[in-house]
């Protein structure tokens, strides 16, 4: 069985390259001393060889150009995806906090948007009743204008003259929140000077903590 | 012959590489020009802003019109200083408006933080306009409606 | 030994060619199945959003009055449960698309103590309008939402709550209301007439009141739902009768512990030289609000007084 080295032949199955066992002893070159001759029939015979490797080198070269075109745009999609669920996250917080500075246990006026009545938020202050209520770990206001110049918790003893009101906390440890929306309100309260009674408003910021997943 | 036969496959190889190199470099090419669009400018409507110029016009300055303590608040003293009024204390009104609007905008939009690089109040019926940092094509404003004028916000980012 | 060495030998070109022209045909239809909306994923998080829309921006005080409509894909029900349990009672909402000309279970309920729903049980169809409105007794207690797929026709109003629903309808959005041309399968809303209605309002205002059908009584084939302020007409309007007590009686829950915090303010207020002098009113009402029974007689006499005293500077609210 002697293997014809003709055009119709040229193309083989890569596999296989043997060829006729007579003609063809890969592990056993001719008796024949000459050289050159044997490493021609070497290399015929390593042809196969090589395209497998050309083969295995061009499919991995494939595979990595493809699956790093894939990866990249992955990381692209993902991201997107991950900035759109932050944000709705973000917009759904907003408008809880939103919410929260017009409902009736803080709001000092229906008539009036973003307006804290602070003599009622000290009031609420550890109200265990409203702790899952509002959905929220965490609500704190405080005051930014006028500052007095160092930062003092708000109690029954000394306000009005204290900055930060912390009206409950969920968690033990505050540091643990995740996340925290906040708004700009005012902070009006009575107040009373020369025998008279008078509104004075504050500008300050409601801040709101949540949990990462829920909302 | 033999020499051309043998390096057929390595030529092969070659080739393929530069396909891949020059596919591999249009897409950096396209990506960087994609991420780097220049971005116009853009004015948009924020609840932050809406919520700040609410609280900021209820705010009760330290300027007592007619008699003490009848503190104004931002509000009124928009419609004061649109008169040029002064205050019981001799103070003139735009001078406590300016002031107090200064200070809370100042404390509320560090520029250097959250990406802001300036911001600018302005009052049309008055001369006050409070400006801070840099003016960038990117923006995000508001207004809010006095009976005494129109209060416009600005957050350069 | 392989007899046959015919084959096809294919250049790397050609190899890479069509790797990556299988590779971009695959992508190709990806997209186009992304486009085409087949997913069902798509609808759930539409109708999900749309839900969300129900849910959170009617709680302002200021979006009174504004009626929102929702265009679902398909066939809705949703479900209203009410439970009294707890502080504050709790609000669930679910929801059941149709499926092959059936109602599936509904999904997993959605519960809120913040909120109140006044609808039917179950309110199925595509469309549904949502407003809402203040319920202050006397003090703000919170917004409530009204949801209904129904077709309402009313008729023989006072001008005052005419001009109410003209100005629902004003927006645009309150296609579902009728004064006039009503289709034949609206429910017929008459105001103290007895004629073929399916809602009949009784005033029961005697001169006690700042205007008429202030308080009265809601009647519906055989439920009857007492009712005090307009907010709570509405309520009886739309809702179930098994609804209606549940939300009513929620209502009250945040009247006691809001009662509660006032008369403590009162009392902090009066410390500071700022008397109110409502406090045993204050009392008195958290204590009417939590033996609430549906009977709104007392409850509107302490509610009267304590707004003839909530006047001057030292008013606890506006």
């Amino acid at each position: 069985m002697g293997i014809k080295r003709g055009k119709n032949n040229r193309a083989q199955l890569k596999t296989k390259k043997m060829g006729n066992i007579k003609n063809q002893g890969f592990l056993r070159p001719r008796k024949s001393n000459d050289f050159l001759s044997f490493l021609a029939f070497n290399c015929q015979n390593i042809r196969g060889q090589l395209k497998i490797q050309q083969m295995i080198f061009m499919l991995l070269a494939i595979t990595l150009f493809f699956s790093l075109v894939g990866l990249f745009f992955l990381t692209y999609s993902l991201g997107d995806i991950k900035q759109g669920f932050i944000d709705i996250q973000k917009e759904n917080a907003q408008k809880i906090v939103s919410i929260l500075s017009n409902s009736a246990e803080f709001s000092c006026s229906s008539k009036r948007q973003n307006c804290i009545d602070m003599d009622k938020a000290l009031i609420m202050k550890d109200r265990e009743e409203y702790i899952k209520f509002w959905q929220v770990d965490s609500i704190e206001i405080r005051k930014l204008y006028p500052f007095e110049g160092k930062e003092i918790e708000c109690s029954i003893g000394n306000y009005p003259n204290c900055n930060i009101l912390k009206v409950f906390q969920k968690r033990d440890n505050g540091a643990d929140l995740i996340a925290q929306q906040d708004n700009y309100v005012s902070l009006c309260r009575k107040e009373v000077k020369n025998g008279e009674i008078y509104e004075k408003c504050d500008f300050g910021l409601l801040i709101v903590g949540f949990e990462e997943n829920e909302n | 012959m033999k020499i051309n036969r043998r390096l057929r496959g390595q030529e092969e190889m070659v080739g393929f590489i530069l396909i891949v190199i020059i596919v591999a470099v249009i897409m950096v090419i396209f990506l960087g020009i994609s991420l780097n669009k220049p971005k116009t400018e853009t004015g948009k409507k924020s609840e932050e802003i809406r919520s700040f110029l609410n609280a900021m016009s209820i705010y009760t300055t330290d300027c007592a019109i007619n008699y003490d303590p009848n503190y104004a608040n931002v509000k009124d003293l928009v419609q004061y200083c649109s008169r040029n009024e002064d205050c019981l204390n001799g103070e003139n009104s735009c001078d406590v408006l300016e002031e107090d609007l200064t200070k809370i905008t100042e404390i509320s939009w560090q520029t250097g933080q959250n990406n802001i690089k300036g911001y600018q109040m302005s009052i049309n019926s008055t001369n006050i306009l409070i400006f801070n940092g840099n003016k960038t094509s990117q923006y995000i404003g508001d207004y809010i409606s006095l009976p005494a004028g129109i209060i416009e916000f600005k957050v350069y980012y | 030994m392989i007899k046959n060495k015919k084959g096809i030998q294919l250049s790397f070109a050609w190899i890479f060619a069509l790797i990556a022209g299988a590779v971009i045909l695959f992508l190709a239809i990806f997209i186009a199945a992304r486009f085409l909306d087949i997913g069902e994923y798509k609808t759930d998080t539409e109708t999900a959003k749309r839900i969300d829309i129900l849910l959170n921006p009617l709680q302002t005080s200021f979006e009174e009055g504004k009626v929102t409509k929702i265009n679902l894909p398909k066939e809705t029900e949703i479900y209203n449960d009410c439970s009294t349990s707890g502080n504050f009672g709790k609000q669930y909402i679910s929801l059941s698309q149709e499926s092959f000309n059936k109602f599936p279970r509904p999904g997993e309920k959605i519960g809120f103590e913040n909120k109140y729903i006044f609808s039917s049980n179950i309110e199925q169809g595509k469309i549904f309008y949502i407003f809402s409105k203040n319920f202050e007794y006397p003090f703000k207690v919170s917004s409530v939402i009204y949801l209904t797929g129904k077709n309402y026709c009313f008729k023989d109003m006072p001008s005052r709550i005419k001009n109410e629903i003209l100005g629902l309808k004003s927006g645009g959005s309150a296609e579902n209301f009728y004064l006039e041309n009503c289709p034949l399968d609206s429910i017929k809303v008459c105001f103290n007439i007895n004629e073929d209605c399916d809602v009949i309002i009784e005033d029961k205002c005697k001169n006690d009141c700042e205007n008429e059908f202030d308080k009265g009584i809601v009647r519906k084939d055989r439920d009857v739902m007492e009712y005090s302020t307009k907010t709570l007409m509405y309520g009886a309007i739309f809702s179930d009768e098994e609804i209606y007590e549940c939300q009513t009686k929620r209502l009250m829950k945040r009247i006691e512990n809001l009662a509660e915090v006032y008369y403590d303010e009162s009392q902090f207020l009066s410390s500071r030289d700022c008397n109110t002098g409502m406090e045993p009113e204050l009392l008195q009402l958290q204590s009417l609000s939590q033996s609430f029974d549906g009977n709104f007689i007392l409850l509107n006499e302490i509610v009267q007084e304590i707004n003839e005293k909530n006047i001057g500077v030292c008013k606890l609210w506006e």
